[in-house]
């Protein structure tokens, strides 16, 4: 017979694994709720996070914040490795006429069985940083601010599942999506491509963002990688291939939350005819 | 109310520990890195019976699923451990048991968070690694045959110490 501590613990265990499944049905869902109980966890653990990461690599926190406050002189001469990071991201073309504020990674997700699908960076909602916010490297695009704490933000990186990204492919701008892929390339990262029509692509032609309504998350022009290889096989009604991403996730450092533009001005009205 | 015991205290800055250490360093460091919370999950559910490890897997998969950057499905990670924590709690015999068990009591709940993993992943439509799948699988098998003794060691001691 059970002592009726292991029966309370049981019936505990039930109420939790019940509490559990309802929060999980509830993020799948898509429901704003759980957005807040990891808003917590940011707020709690972010701060342990970048304390951790400055430390591993023999920086301070001032001197991590540096990356955000760095003058044109500092990264004239810079000899730090995150400066030197702020130097190049201001010069990427994501960047160029774009506002940004500057962020390092502290923190790579390696839950699931897929690779890392999230990242954290030690900017935050305190740093304007906002969900839903583009987010690039000086290579090009990493993928979307998808949780922010006051101190850090998690962002869902190109190639998970759940982020499509309209893009225009080659020199002609042919139309198409890239997300997840669909089979499995032990090694070899790589994002699926699927075109809207057939047209004249070839392996190496630059995949580059559509742009998204409003500027956000992805403006249009932004790197995404370059086209490994096309699926040409007759009856395909579809035409597919790879993508070759052109951030590398494992080296990330630096990276640049993209500032929604605001329009201050109406866009002016045409008449046609000549 | 109950006051929670230094060996309590001890399991959570354990957790809190492996898993900003998996996120910050492991995770950025090497391409395959085994799961450090799976031997912190085992020794507490060998020390402690299958219900209880059950609960401090799911607390374990919380800390996971909040510490930034967290899982990709908020509770994913919490039943995951869960379902660890039972299984290694059902391999827990009354005194000593010699290291080859809890090895392999180990290397079952390694097993089941892998097959969970592989799960989530194709329920998800992300794509499966198998290789890194496997190679993470065998490292935590490795882990936990390592680290698993030397904490049922330090339950032991505190339990003792308590006692006296």
């Amino acid at each position: 017979m059970s002592s009726p501590s292991s029966s309370s613990h049981r019936r505990l265990l039930v109420l939790l694994v019940a509490v559990t499944l309802v929060v999980l049905a509830l993020d799948v869902a898509g429901s704003r709720a759980p957005l807040r109980v990891r808003a917590l966890g940011g707020a709690v653990f972010g701060p342990i996070e970048r304390l951790v990461a400055s430390s591993r690599e023999g920086d301070t926190v001032a001197r991590a914040g540096a990356v955000r406050t760095a003058t044109d002189a500092d990264l004239r001469t810079a000899d730090d490795a995150a400066v030197a990071g702020v130097a190049a991201l201001r010069k990427a073309p994501e960047t160029t006429g774009r506002r940004f504020v500057a962020a390092r990674v502290v923190a790579l997700g390696r839950q699931g069985a897929a690779g890392p699908e999230r990242l954290t960076i030690d900017a935050g909602s305190r740093d304007r940083v906002r969900v839903g916010a583009g987010v690039v490297s000086a290579d090009g695009v990493v993928g979307r601010v998808v949780s922010v704490s006051p101190w850090t933000a998690d962002v869902l990186l190109l190639g998970a599942p759940g982020l499509q990204v309209a893009v225009r492919v080659g020199s002609a701008g042919t139309l198409g999506a890239v997300g997840p892929e669909r089979a499995s390339h032990p090694g070899a990262a790589g994002l699926q491509l699927s075109l809207v029509q057939l047209a004249p692509v070839s392996a190496g032609d630059i995949v580059t963002t559509l742009g998204s309504i409003g500027g956000a998350p992805f403006e249009p022009g932004l790197r995404v990688g370059t086209v490994r290889q096309l699926d040409t096989r007759a009856g395909s009604l579809v035409p597919a291939g790879t993508v070759t991403p052109s951030v590398d996730v494992a080296r990330l450092d630096v990276v640049g939350v993209l500032l929604p533009r605001t329009r201050t001005t109406p866009r002016p009205a045409a008449t046609g005819g000549g | 109310m109950r006051t929670p015991t230094r060996s309590g205290l001890l399991r959570l800055l354990l957790l809190v520990a492996t898993v900003v250490l998996s996120g910050t360093v492991t995770a950025r460091t090497a391409r395959l890195s085994p799961d450090l919370v799976m031997p912190v999950v085992v020794a507490a559910a060998l020390w402690s019976g299958p219900t209880r490890g059950a609960l401090f897997g799911l607390g374990a998969g919380w800390v996971v699923d909040l510490v930034p950057p967290g899982a990709s499905t908020l509770g994913s990670s919490a039943l995951l451990y869960a379902a660890c924590g039972l299984v290694a709690g059902a391999g827990r015999r009354e005194g000593s048991s010699p290291w080859a068990w809890l090895a392999v009591v180990g290397a079952a709940a390694s097993a089941v968070g892998s097959l969970g993993r592989a799960l989530v992943a194709l329920g998800s439509g992300a794509p499966l690694l198998p290789v890194e799948l496997a190679g993470t699988l065998l490292l935590t098998c490795v882990l936990c045959a390592v680290a698993v003794p030397p904490l049922l060691r330090v339950e032991h001691a505190l339990a003792r110490r308590r006692t006296t």
